[in-house]
C-alpha cells in the first residue's frame, strides 16, 4: 500500500544538522547553495519523517541521492517519491521495492504559468485544471523515470474523474490519485516496477 | 556566447520564478553554474522560461535542442549557447521559418 503525505517544512530548519554522515557527503558533492540547499536539505528531512512514520521498525537507513538526481532509501525495503514546491513537501512511499511510484506537488500559485507551458509544449494543450494537468503529467513523468523533454510535442491526454487523473500517450495508460488542497494540488501513483 | 545573451537570460529567469528572492543567486551566479545548483529550479520554472526566451528571442526551440540544453542540467552558458545556434538557424532559413519542426 502506498502512502502519501505533504507538509509545510517552512520551519525545519534548512541546516545541514539533520543530515547523517552519507547524506551530508552527498550534500558537499552536489554543491548547492542557498534556497537550493535548504529545499535539498528539507526534502531528506520529509523522507526520514516518511519512514519513520510508516516504517517504524526501520532503524538503520540513508537516503540516497541517485545519479538522476532522485532520492532513494537505502537499508530498508521501500520505494519513495519527493516533490516539492515552496515550503511545500510531499512523499509517496511504497513498503516493497516492487513498485515504481511518482508524486508530484504543484501550488495554485503557477496556474497562469502552466497554461502557456502545456499550450506551446504539449499537442493538446489545456485540457483541465492546469495545475492538475501539470502535477499528472510530471508524475507519469517521474514514475517512468523520463525527463521534461519527453513531453515536448507529446500528445499525451489528462481525464479527471473525480478523485483520480487518467493519463494516457506517455507509455501505458496510467490511473492516478489528485489531491486537492487550497494552496496545491497533489498526484501521485504506482504501478508495478515488473 | 555573448554576455549580452546571459545578462538577458539572468533577468527572464528571476521574472520566470514564483518567489524572485529565491532565485536572486541568478543575477550574479557563474554562467556554467547549474541552475539547479544555485535556485530551485523546478520544471514549471524551466519550461516557463523557455517559453519566454522564445518570445524574447523569436526562436523556436526544438526538442533536440532542449535536450542538449538541459544534460547534465542546464546553466546559462549552455542556454545561451542554444539561443545563439537557433538564431543562426532562424537567420540562415530567412523570413519563411518552418514552425513545423518544433
Amino acid at each position: 500500500m502506498t502512502r502519501v503525505r505533504a507538509d509545510d517544512l517552512s520551519s525545519v530548519p534548512g541546516d545541514s544538522r539533520p543530515l547523517r554522515q552519507e547524506e551530508r557527503r552527498e550534500l558537499h558533492a552536489l554543491r548547492l547553495r542557498g534556497p537550493r540547499r535548504e529545499e535539498w536539505i528539507r526534502g531528506r528531512v520529509a523522507i526520514r519523517r516518511a519512514v519513520a512514520r510508516w516504517l517504524p521498525q526501520a532503524s538503520s537507513y540513508r537516503v540516497h541521492t541517485e545519479p538522476s538526481g532522485a532520492p532513494s532509501v537505502v537499508g530498508v525495503d521501500c520505494t519513495i517519491s519527493l516533490s516539492h514546491d515552496g515550503r511545500w513537501f510531499a512523499v509517496a512511499l511504497a513498503p516493497t521495492r516492487d513498485l515504481r511510484i511518482g508524486i508530484d506537488l504543484c501550488r495554485r500559485v503557477h496556474v497562469n504559468r502552466l497554461a502557456p507551458i502545456l499550450r506551446r509544449f504539449t499537442r493538446r494543450g489545456v485540457q483541465l485544471d492546469p495545475v492538475v494537468q501539470w502535477a499528472a503529467l510530471e508524475c507519469v513523468l517521474k514514475m517512468r523515470g523520463l525527463g521534461i523533454t519527453a513531453l515536448v510535442g507529446s500528445d499525451a491526454t489528462v481525464r479527471r474523474a473525480g478523485h483520480r487523473a487518467l493519463v494516457r500517450g506517455i507509455g501505458p495508460d496510467a490511473t492516478l490519485h489528485v489531491i486537492d488542497r487550497p494552496e496545491f494540488v497533489v498526484v501521485w501513483g504506482s504501478e508495478n516496477s515488473r | 556566447m555573448t554576455a549580452a545573451v546571459v545578462g538577458q537570460l539572468r533577468t527572464l529567469i528571476l521574472a520566470a520564478s514564483p518567489e524572485p528572492a529565491q532565485a536572486a543567486a541568478v543575477r550574479s551566479c557563474p554562467a556554467n553554474a547549474p541552475l539547479d545548483t544555485v535556485m530551485p529550479f523546478s520544471s514549471v520554472m524551466a519550461l516557463g522560461v523557455i517559453v519566454a526566451v522564445e518570445d524574447r528571442f523569436g526562436i523556436v526551440v526544438t526538442r533536440p535542442a532542449l535536450q542538449a540544453a538541459f544534460a547534465g542540467g542546464a546553466t546559462l552558458e549552455k542556454l545561451a549557447v542554444m539561443i545563439e545556434q537557433l538564431r543562426g538557424e532562424r537567420a540562415r532559413e530567412g523570413p519563411i521559418g518552418d514552425a513545423g519542426s518544433r
